[in-house]
């Protein structure tokens, strides 16, 4: 029943890793613009993105 | 702080180069220490002293080549109380208040990943003043003892 709905009304396949990743990510910077984040892990981020 | 007397003054000069940074802060972590400065607090002198000279040297474009450091051992009655760094180029200079902080976003993107040593280096220190215009730039940081 649930496949022959699916069929129907073509229900899109929801990203859950690229979301998972954009709400850390967002989540993350709303943080560091808050000044939320210790020194220490915007420095480790900041190595971290340079490799 | 103004009316603190200086009790132990080192220079350096620097030349803009590769790992340059890490003498500056090897000079910075000997002071501190013999103010009996905390480790911890030691780690973090070296890495705001770290990313002011990065910054110097990447963002400056000073003609002469070099970096002017100074650490001052700051105190009254012979006591000290805290660690002085300015760290000064004859660059472009640039204005702080217009400085806008990166998106974490557009970073990921970008090939240019770091932007953040303002940021880190205030959080580090405890006062940090910024004197920047078309003679160079001059970045002042203090720690408390």
């Amino acid at each position: 029943m649930v496949e022959f709905a699916k069929k129907l009304v073509a229900v899109p396949e929801i990203p859950m890793q690229w979301l998972a990743v954009a709400g850390t990510v967002t989540g993350f910077g709303w943080l560091l613009l808050q000044d939320r984040i210790h020194p220490l892990v915007v420095y480790c981020m900041q190595l971290y993105l340079s490799f | 702080m103004s009316a603190d007397a200086v009790l132990r003054e080192v220079t350096l000069t620097l030349p803009m180069s590769a790992d340059m940074e890490v003498q500056a802060s090897q000079s910075a972590s000997a002071l501190a220490r013999s103010i009996a400065m905390s480790p911890e607090k030691i780690d973090e002198v070296r890495l705001a002293v770290v990313e002011a000279c990065i910054n110097a040297f990447e963002h400056s474009h000073a003609d002469d080549g070099r970096v002017d450091i100074t650490f001052s051992v700051l105190g009254r009655d012979d006591e000290p109380h805290s660690l002085e760094i300015r760290v000064h180029d004859t660059g472009i200079g640039f204005a702080p208040e217009t400085l806008v902080e990166p998106m974490i976003a557009d970073k990921l993107k970008s090939n240019r990943k770091r932007g953040w040593g303002l940021k880190i280096i205030r959080g580090l220190m405890d006062e940090v003043e910024i004197d920047s215009g078309g003679h160079g730039t001059t970045v002042v940081m203090r720690k408390l003892r």
